[in-house]
């Protein structure tokens, strides 16, 4: 089981945004992702899951060897790929509760009832320190920066992906939030679970170690380095 | 079962009810038009007293002299067709009832709620017998002690003329409002009249499927309700499409189990999710209620959740007539019967069809994949025997063998499976097996064909069921197939005990499912057993169901198992706790608890059972119109007197037929500290005008209104929500939400009006509105009209439609587009449907999202 991304090229309007990506992440490994702003490194996380808007012109996606690059995103969370959302949407009305319930089911196949899907998730809140009435508020409505992005981290430990996709999940958090996601996102750790981690900053990898980093400029990937790669970069910047 | 009990429901008319209208006036029918002639007759049939039918006249003159309304949805069709509507029709049970002559599009509605089969036929008049008639008289009694009156609008002009003249279309709408008052006003009939005395509360809400003794022609029904000061009062109104009842959900069931139940109806009807019904809350009291007859479950409910009822006649003896009525679980008793139909359907049969699977190689159609091919199976008594034999002592082993195992001794049934197989597959090799340290035999077909189709009865223990065809099989069949389970599974005890002898058939399974089908089974052969549970996990096995048969019933079940049972027992004639009728089952009532809960989730709220045909359903009031073909009228009134710091809440759920013009007036006058609360719901009808108007009188008076509007393809939908501010501190709130899906039209009409005197006031306004499709529109028409300067308004209105984005995020977390959809506009509407009680709320949200079916691409 693996993510390979061949030589993926992506456009949105006709505008080519991605110009040939290609990446694949083994099990067990974390892939930090940098690059500077409008390099396309949501479009790579958008593309990844099916965003309807943008158009893939070439390449391919393949996840376990499935090419999954003309799937549907609903398709694609069932063959186990996530993506923590930069900008979570907000749906008014539909309870946290119901929502990840019947995302639990849909993803996993399961068919929790309430009884089972609430103890289940009472657990999960607490284990990772989110209060219960969280539960029944609508889902991120109303809810801080740094509280959306818990959310999208408590989806991933609910939805246990095979890969996950985290959109600059760091961002905008303070200290205290970025830990509590980095928590979230070594819990998913180990030999089963691979993550690519789109970020901006070298903040959240003093808490969660990348085994490889890779920098996007302008749609490609140019270098690929270790951890130590993340820290050249931030001394010296992207265009050395 | 626990939920066939609310299998079929009452039928919405009472019969006699009719048949007292036929004695006035037996061959009256007022022709199509309105005239003066045609007021007059109405106003005669009923009796009236001379100031009512006055009335009556001025407004015929008031419509004739006025204009059709200028503004608003067009109503060119309605105009054209208004001579040929008949105003005053005698209903005809037969006519609003037959289920086949209701128009295909409310069929179809209905068969997607899942009206099940014994539902259809209430529907066409067989299950009309039950009256609601004496569930009425048990509340009745209760809010007669506190003095609250709750009739007929017909019978109220008469009995209470006093009242009626003070409050009747003069202050809150005079018969001059506007046309089709005027019209209402000259040819109302039926409809409701509540009176609640002072800081009286009535705690239950006053349903509108009470009405349904009360119906006349239907659609100039006219509702008064007079909240007396300090009282309370919540009245719900179901209007929904002509000829009869709508079934809404009342069964609390596990969530598990409402969801399998909307599996089928998604296979069967595309049907869609009631997510809201689980999420919603609940306070007041919590019945428990357990029976006998099947320990394994106990229902929970709410306390006015209906059920069909038997009461007790003698308390050491069993009834001898059975006639179910409708009682609610804070009316039960113990020893009481609940009554859980029989499921009536027998499928005459030849063959029994299975499909299946044959690898390719072997059919000569490739090398490769597999194929089905359709098994048609003789329907005769070996094979159900055979079936019988397999449930208790068959299994599968390799996918290729079919095995039968029985005791050494159990040389004759052993035969009988060889013989079956022979008879029916014309498969005449096995081979048999002998195990000495068990005393087992095995008889094994090694035939892959026959391994695959009895493997549509289950593999393993814990998974054996009765395909489904075989439960609608005749009787003389079903019979054979509780012979093999019984030989296989079953016992016959028998045994003296210092207290007498001691009797009993029993059944064992660890397939729960199996279970409850053996125990539908023995009810459609007329044997009435009971279910009971043992968990064995102690013992590190699966929990034990055994079906028992015992007093009278073990009679016709021993004529099934071939063992003869004696008439009498202990010397005394066989007793036995149920009841039985070609019809129902009855299981006495064996305790009852209640206890209190605050805003108690439902899904708590226990009842399950493995049929699917069983959505129970409570009859809602029948807004009958005359025609289902040209334009048909609803134009009812509503007159709400809320006095000095009372309180009403109105809430209902108008799902009209698509010829319909929903042109209703509902009003409400509040004096000093009153309430008035309007909850609405309007899908359906063609074309709705509806705006709902608070007048706060008195200082502090309030006004709550929260509206939801649904306009599918060539709907208009025009509704919004009226305020006059006519006191100081008076408050007021609007959210209305509208939907728009393909050519349909919604349009939020509203007025704030804040008089000069009423200073300190508070406004608020919210309009949403959600298109669906390139083609909906939706528009909204907010005025104000502020009067004095010390107002605090609020006004927000927003028009959204469903974005990629949204969609995008939810179908990442594994929903497919139609669900993200209906997720979307379901979060929309929630807030209306939460302030309706569960029942209606759960047939809103499953009316839209009916409406909103096919709406993808």
């Amino acid at each position: 089981m693996k993510l390979e991304i061949q030589d993926l090229h992506a456009s949105i309007e006709g505008k080519e945004i991605l110009k040939g990506v290609t990446l694949t992440i083994n099990p067990g490994e974390i892939h930090a992702l940098m690059g500077p702003n409008g390099s396309g490194k949501s479009t790579l996380a958008n593309v990844l899951m099916g965003h309807p808007k943008y158009e893939v012109t070439k390449g391919k996606i393949l996840l376990n060897g499935e090419n999954i690059s003309e799937m549907e995103p609903d398709e694609r969370a069932k063959k186990g790929l996530f993506l923590s959302f930069q900008y979570p949407v907000e749906i008014p009305g539909v309870t946290v509760e119901n929502f990840l319930r019947t995302a639990v089911n849909n993803v996993q196949g399961k068919d929790l009832d309430v009884v089972e899907f609430h103890e289940l998730l009472k657990k999960t809140l607490a284990d990772f320190g989110i209060k219960n009435e969280f539960a029944g508020r609508y889902l991120n409505e109303g809810f801080s920066g740094g509280e959306k992005k818990r959310m999208e981290i408590l989806q991933m430990l609910l939805l246990n992906p095979t890969f996950a996709i985290l959109d600059e999940t760091d961002s905008g958090l303070d200290v205290d939030a970025l830990k509590i996601v980095s928590d979230g996102i070594n819990k998913i750790k180990d030999e089963k679970h691979g993550v690519l981690l789109i970020t901006h900053y070298n903040r959240i990898l003093e808490y969660v170690i990348p085994d490889k980093v890779h920098v996007l400029i302008d749609g490609k990937i140019t270098e690929t380095g270790g951890k130590e790669l993340a820290h050249t970069i931030e001394a010296e910047g992207y265009e050395r | 079962m626990g939920l066939p009990i609310m299998n079929e429901f009452a039928s919405v008319e009472d019969r006699s009810m009719y048949d007292e209208a036929n004695e006035h006036d037996p061959a009256f029918e007022a022709p199509p038009g309105l005239n003066e002639e045609v007021v007059r007759t109405i106003s005669k049939s009923k009796n009236e007293p001379a100031w009512m039918l006055e009335k009556r006249l001025q407004g015929l003159k008031l419509w004739q002299e006025t204009g059709f309304p200028k503004w608003g949805p067009d109503l060119s069709a309605l105009i054209k067709d208004i001579d040929k509507i008949k105003f005053f029709v005698q209903p005809k049970a037969k006519e609003t009832t037959n289920w086949e002559d209701l128009p295909e599009d409310i069929r179809k509605t209905y068969e997607k709620i899942g009206i099940p089969e014994a539902e259809k036929k209430s529907l066409s008049g067989v299950g009309a017998q039950y009256d609601s008639e004496i569930l009425y008289h048990n509340l009745k009694k209760e809010w007669e002690d506190q003095g609250v009156v709750f009739t007929n609008m017909d019978v109220a002009v008469k009995k209470y003329p006093e009242i009626v003249k003070k409050y009747f279309m003069t202050s809150c709408i005079p018969i001059n409002d506007h046309k089709f008052i005027m019209l209402h006003a000259s040819v109302w009939s039926g409809g409701t009249f509540i009176m609640i005395p002072k800081n009286v509360k009535v705690r239950i809400p006053l349903q509108a499927y009470f009405r349904m003794n009360a119906e006349f022609g239907g659609q100039f029904e006219h509702t008064l309700i007079i909240a007396d000061e300090g009282s309370e009062v919540h009245y719900i109104e179901g209007c929904f499409t002509e000829g009869n009842m709508v079934t809404t959900n009342p069964d609390y069931k596990k969530i598990k189990d409402i969801r399998e139940e909307e599996k089928v109806l998604t296979s069967e009807g595309d049907f869609k999710k009631t997510e809201q019904m689980q999420q919603s809350l609940y306070s007041g009291d919590l019945y428990t209620i357990e029976f006998y007859g099947d320990s394994t479950q106990k229902i929970e409910v709410t306390e006015e959740h209906p059920f069909l009822y038997v009461d007790r006649k003698r308390k050491s003896d069993r009834n001898k007539e059975w006639n179910p009525r409708w009682n609610m679980p804070k009316f039960f008793k113990k020893g009481d019967y609940l009554t859980a139909p029989i499921n009536a359907r027998t499928d005459t049969l030849e063959t029994i069809k299975f499909y299946i699977k044959r690898s390719n190689a072997h059919t000569g159609k490739g090398t490769r994949g597999f194929s089905y091919w359709e098994w048609n199976v003789p329907a005769i008594p070996e094979f159900f025997r055979l079936v019988g034999y397999y449930l208790a002592e068959g299994s599968i082993s390799s996918g290729h063998y079919l095995n039968f195992s029985f005791n050494m001794n159990e040389r004759e049934y052993i035969e009988d499976v060889k013989q079956c197989v022979q008879k029916v597959f014309g498969v005449t090799k096995s081979l048999e097996t002998h195990h000495k340290k068990n005393n087992g035999t095995n008889v094994v077909f090694c035939d892959t064909d026959l391994a695959r189709l009895f493997s549509h009865f289950g593999k393993g223990c814990d998974k054996k069921h009765i395909y489904s065809t075989l439960m609608y099989a005749p009787k003389d069949l079903q019979r054979e197939l509780i012979k093999g389970w019984f030989r296989g599974d079953g016992n016959y005890y028998n045994k003296q005990h210092k207290s007498g002898r001691k009797e009993l058939f029993r059944i064992n399974t660890v397939s729960e499912k199996l279970a409850r089908q053996g125990k539908d089974i023995l009810l459609r052969l007329g044997i009435v057993s009971f279910l009971n549970a043992r968990d064995r996990a102690k013992e590190g096995r699966r929990k034990m169901y055994t079906l028992g048969i015992s007093g009278d019933q073990m009679i016709p079940f021993g004529e099934i198992a071939g063992i003869s049972v004696s008439s009498t027992m202990n010397g005394k004639k066989r007793a036995g706790k149920f009841g039985l009728t070609e019809k129902f089952a009855f299981y006495p009532i064996k305790k009852i608890t209640k206890r209190a809960v605050e805003n108690h989730p439902v899904y708590n709220f226990g009842v399950d059972d493995d049929h699917t045909y069983t959505v129970g359903g409570v009859a809602v009031h029948n807004c009958s119109a005359p025609s289902y073909n040209s334009s048909a009228l609803h134009a009812g009134c509503v007159e709400l007197h809320v006095l000095k710091n009372a309180r009403i809440r109105y809430s209902s759920v108008e799902n009209w037929s698509r010829n319909t013009y929903n042109l209703n007036t509902k009003r409400a006058i509040v004096h000093e500290g009153g309430v008035v609360e309007w909850i609405n719901g309007n899908i359906g009808s063609g074309c709705t005008m509806l705006y709902p108007c608070s007048v706060l009188a008195g200082r502090g008076a309030r006004s709550d209104s929260l509206g939801i509007a649904f306009a599918g393809d060539g709907q208009n939908q025009d509704t919004g929500s009226k305020v006059i501010h006519a006191a100081p501190e008076t408050s007021s709130t609007i959210t209305a939400k509208s939907i728009s899906k393909d050519s349909g039209i919604s349009t939020y009409r509203g007025l704030v009006k804040v008089m000069p005197a009423a200073v300190n006031s508070k406004v608020s306004v919210e309009c949403d509105a959600l298109l669906i499709g390139e083609d909906s529109t939706s528009n909204t028409y907010p005025q104000m009209e502020i009067g004095n300067n010390k107002v605090d308004i609020a006004h927000e209105a927003t028009v959204g439609k469903i974005g990629t984005d949204e969609i995008f995020y939810l179908m990442s977390r594994g929903l497919s587009e139609e669900e993200a959809r209906q997720m979307v506009v379901a979060g929309f509407i929630e807030p209306i449907v939460k302030a309706l009680p569960l029942e209606y709320s759960v047939e809103l949200n499953k009316l839209i999202e009916l409406e909103m079916e096919g709406s993808v691409g």
